[in-house]
């Protein structure tokens, strides 16, 4: 009897808290679905990269990955989208270096207008410009 | 139309390999081998997704995944067809039916017939699962692609053998991926079944996680019922599905959930060894299942030695009215259930030490440091204060009730009094050796960890008891005395 009226209390509790259901809502898929937008917003620069390109490399130059939930999640699924290629994350002087360490490059900014700026006169060829802030840019290694 | 039948082909497939291995291993001898069957044929899903996913592992190896898809499906059938062999031979020693306890179907209709109290725990168990199932879905409708783990480490992995050509699809283990060190079940069957259908549908993951979950609790529900009774049966798939984190590890699709059914199948395997019939391809078994564990997670490489060193403690060290009954009366009669449990382990281990030694560059926990700083760090009393709050934030807060979950179960097993008997105290002692020494093992990793102890601990301790869960339910459960 013990153990049923021990289990008897524990299912109660376990069906209390079974109850904390999402509304009826939930069961669609929500359209501003944060993973879903991302993903739209990366897989722009996927068709304009030539089968040659087997590293890329990813800069957010208007701050730093780590401190940013939305950058890490772009960078992620950028990887995703992108495979079998391999994306690196780089950082911002990138742009600037002599010798950057990729010929392929993926600059993301929070708009188009704060990209074209930043790049007006950086050394790199934009092969695609998605028109929402990301950028597909080229540097031949030999230049 | 074509696409959904393959994938229909693609998720039956590792079911009947899973069938034909579980009757298997249940076959030929023992007066419990129909029980038997019927408990461990939860476990069948998950055990078949582990032999379709190693198999399409080592095939991709050889001949790259996309090279003729339909070759690859008659070499699983020629494996569900061997097993099925070998396991009608096994079971050619036929025993009366009578003398096998019933299995959990056969307990339902039982007591579905007398027993008022079981009904309503049967209802409490029916509405959980219906509850789980509808948060299940709500929360793959929300996040079709599953959680953050899910697109970045797992099903990223699958993409590398779906959209790669032979040499590209290996730059998954190059030191740019993510993770690339991580075992590949997981990925491996996503994959599998990608390139079974030609594309990469988000259904895939979902059905595969669903699939594992199904697994866990019938598995977790059967085992109990197997061994405690069928109150603590349902019981135990009631607290289950009733904990939001199971339910969160679940529909984000990440590995914690395949790794916590491993773990799970393991233990019943050792729990039924040693409980009843020394039925000795339950060691084996149980060695598959934590093979499968070591190539789903790092954290296999764990369970696996806790189990190791759990069972040879048990077999040569347990104190007198611990040791397994009837006692292994030489030295050799108890190597022989150690080298079983090895020789089912072994060829997962030596898939997992190629593919470490081999294909990838060295875990991010043990490539940055000399031995004496990990010294240094696990002689920090600070760290240990660290670790010590979060246990007791975890024993506090973990699980998602509305009550503090763990502290609940602590007073129902006071309430409803522990008692083992003792035929069952070697076959407890060694599962709930293997959780304590695995649980162990866990947290002398954050010690050492070269991360940020705070920031490690915060981004993973949570999963680390999520894939505990089924296993130390199913271990609290025997602690109860059994039903009449």
């Amino acid at each position: 009897m013990r153990v049923k009226i021990a289990a008897g209390l524990l299912a109660l509790a376990a069906l209390g808290s079974t109850a904390l259901l999402p509304d009826r809502a939930a069961l669609r898929v929500a359209a501003d679905n944060e993973v879903l937008v991302a993903l739209d917003r990366v897989r722009c620069v996927e068709d304009a990269l030539p089968e040659t390109a087997d590293l890329i490399g990813y800069a957010a130059p208007e701050g730093p990955l780590r401190e940013e939930t939305g950058r890490q999640r772009e960078f992620y699924l950028l990887r995703n989208a992108l495979a079998p290629r391999l994306v690196v994350e780089l950082p911002a002087e990138v742009l600037a270096e002599d010798l950057p360490p990729v010929p392929w490059l993926i600059a993301s900014y929070t708009g188009r207008q704060a990209g074209l700026d930043d790049l007006n006169g950086a050394d790199w060829t934009v092969v695609k410009d998605c028109e929402n802030g990301m950028f597909l840019l080229h540097r031949p290694e030999d230049r | 139309m074509a696409a959904a039948l393959t994938l229909l082909l693609a998720l039956l497939l590792p079911v009947l390999i899973g069938l034909a291995a579980v009757a298997l291993f249940a076959g030929r001898q023992g007066r419990c081998r129909r029980a038997d069957f019927w408990t461990l044929a939860w476990a069948a899903p998950g055990l078949g997704m582990g032999f379709s996913s190693v198999l399409f592992f080592l095939w991709s190896l050889v001949f790259y995944p996309r090279f003729a898809p339909g070759l690859y499906i008659g070499l699983e059938v020629l494996v569900l067809l061997g097993l099925s062999a070998a396991a009608s031979a096994s079971a050619a020693v036929r025993l009366p039916v009578e003398l096998a306890q019933p299995g959990l179907i056969e307990t339902l209709k039982q007591a579905a017939r007398k027993r008022i109290f079981t009904a309503l725990l049967a209802l409490a168990f029916a509405a959980s699962a219906a509850f789980f199932a509808y948060r299940f879905l709500a929360f793959t409708a929300q996040n079709p692609l599953g959680g953050w783990d899910a697109w970045a480490i797992w099903n990223y992995k699958a993409r590398f053998l779906l959209e790669g050509d032979p040499v590209t699809w290996k730059r998954v283990f190059a030191p740019q991926a993510t993770h690339p060190d991580y075992p590949f079940l997981l990925s491996g069957f996503i994959a599998r079944c990608w390139v079974l259908i030609g594309k990469d549908r988000a259904a895939v993951p979902a059905l595969t996680a669903a699939l594992f979950s199904f697994s866990t609790v019938g598995l977790l529900t059967a085992a109990v019922t197997r061994l405690r009774g069928l109150n603590l049966g349902l019981l135990a798939g009631t607290l289950l599905m009733s904990l939001p984190v199971f339910t969160w590890t679940a529909a984000s699709q990440y590995a914690d959930l395949p790794l916590a059914f491993y773990f799970l199948a393991a233990l019943v395997c050792i729990l039924l060894y040693f409980n009843e019939n020394r039925r000795s391809l339950y060691l084996p078994a149980a060695g598959i299942a934590a093979g499968f564990a070591l190539w789903t997670k790092n954290e296999g490489t764990s369970f696996a030695l806790a189990a190791g060193i759990t069972l040879a403690a048990v077999l040569f060290a347990a104190p007198g009215k611990w040791k397994p009954l009837p006692f292994y009366e030489s030295k050799s009669a108890r190597i022989r259930p150690l080298l079983l449990f090895a020789a089912g382990l072994l060829p997962a281990l030596l898939l997992y030490a190629a593919f470490k030694g081999w294909m990838v560059p060295p875990t991010d926990l043990f490539n940055r440091r000399e031995p004496a700083d990990y010294l240094l760090l696990a002689g920090d009393p600070n760290r240990w204060r660290l670790i010590a709050q979060a246990v007791w934030d975890q024993f506090l807060h973990w699980g998602g009730w509305r009550i503090p979950f763990l502290p609940a179960l602590g007073v129902f097993l006071l309430a409803a009094g522990p008692r083992l008997p003792r035929e069952s105290r070697a076959g407890v002692l060694a599962a709930g050796g293997i959780l304590a020494l695995t649980y162990a093992q866990y947290m002398a990793i954050y010690l050492i960890t070269p991360h940020d102890l705070a920031w490690h601990m915060q981004t993973s301790i949570g999963r680390l008891y999520n894939q505990l869960l089924p296993g130390a339910l199913l271990v609290l459960m025997c602690l109860i005395r059994k039903e009449d």
